[in-house]
């Protein structure tokens, strides 16, 4: 891994999807972003997971944020039922 | 089990009755719910809202046995911290107060679960200068909004890639987008430190997106 104060202008494919992605946790170094910027310009590959690891970063914050308990799917367990009435009975 | 609603509609009925192993009980629906034993209350509350308590847990974690254990455990803390409920507040929304704390935890703890530091998926994907294998670069898309969540298929696919996930990396992306806290915050909470966390949504968001493109994308 490279280390943010070494990290050299050149950056292969592992790296820049490294920075993509750290990007969405933390500040990159102005080094790191203009690293990233430089290769994400001149490589398709990269350009395409730079969107579609957005795409996904959205789908995941809607996906788990605007979930209620009356949206998702219902299911019945009956079963659950009498094991809950059994772990009761035993720890109480 | 019989279940009795006095009222044609179940949801409807102000009170139901239930027999349950020779036991008679009548349940209060909702608000009116303020009973003196807990052990007669929680056996109400079980089968009021167990249903709607294992479809979140199940939602939340993907997993049957979890939902499970998780459910049962909110139970047991109903019935220990009875005594501190407010029969005015809603016994539904305390449940699940009591749950969500259940559902933290679970990721708190699953996040810890120390595992080997995975390189695997790494050199699945690049090769040893770094490059994307060539079967490995991401294709096109086809362009896609947020709506996507709306469709049925889609969220059956997300869920399965998902699940797919070593349990700590899906901790991970669950403590990230459930909780509106900045990655910095979840990890000094945690006790780990950044690179640790945001390297494993690296690896389980590396991981997603192949298996959305070949499940979704691709098809």
């Amino acid at each position: 891994m490279a280390q943010t104060s070494t990290i050299n202008l050149m950056i292969s494919c592992k790296q820049a999807t490294e920075l993509l992605d750290k990007k969405a946790v933390l500040k990159l170094s102005g080094r790191e972003n203009l690293a990233l910027k430089l290769h994400v310009a001149i490589c398709e590959a990269c350009k395409r997971y730079k969107k579609q690891t957005q795409f996904l970063e959205n789908i995941l914050k809607l996906n788990f944020k605007n979930s209620n308990p009356d949206q998702v799917p219902q299911h019945t367990n009956e079963e659950l039922k009498g094991k809950i009435f059994e772990y009761l009975k035993k720890n109480q | 089990m019989l279940i009795f609603g006095l009222s044609s509609n179940l949801s409807e009925a102000r009170c139901f009755i239930y027999y349950n192993k020779s036991n008679l009980y009548l349940c209060p629906m909702q608000e009116s719910m303020n009973m003196e034993k807990p052990a007669e209350a929680t056996t109400c509350w079980v089968q009021l809202y167990s249903d709607s308590l294992y479809s979140w847990a199940l939602h939340k974690t993907s997993n049957k046995e979890t939902a499970e254990d998780l459910v049962q455990e909110t139970f047991l803390v109903a019935v220990k911290s009875f005594d501190s409920f407010k029969g005015d507040s809603n016994p539904k929304t305390w449940l699940f107060a009591i749950l969500n704390n259940k559902i933290n935890d679970y990721y708190r703890k699953n996040y810890r679960t120390p595992i080997v530091n995975d390189e695997a998926i790494f050199d699945r994907l690049f090769d040893n200068t770094g490059h994307w294998r060539p079967e490995q670069i991401p294709l096109q898309w086809a362009e896609q909004n947020e709506n996507i969540l709306h469709d049925n298929e889609f969220q059956h696919a997300l869920h399965n890639c998902l699940k797919k996930l070593p349990s700590n990396w899906f901790s991970a992306i669950q403590l990230k987008y459930i909780e509106e806290k900045k990655g910095s915050e979840i990890c000094q909470e945690l006790g780990i430190t950044d690179t640790n966390f945001w390297q494993i949504l690296h690896r389980a968001k590396l991981q997603l997106r192949k298996c959305l493109e070949i499940n979704w994308f691709k098809r």
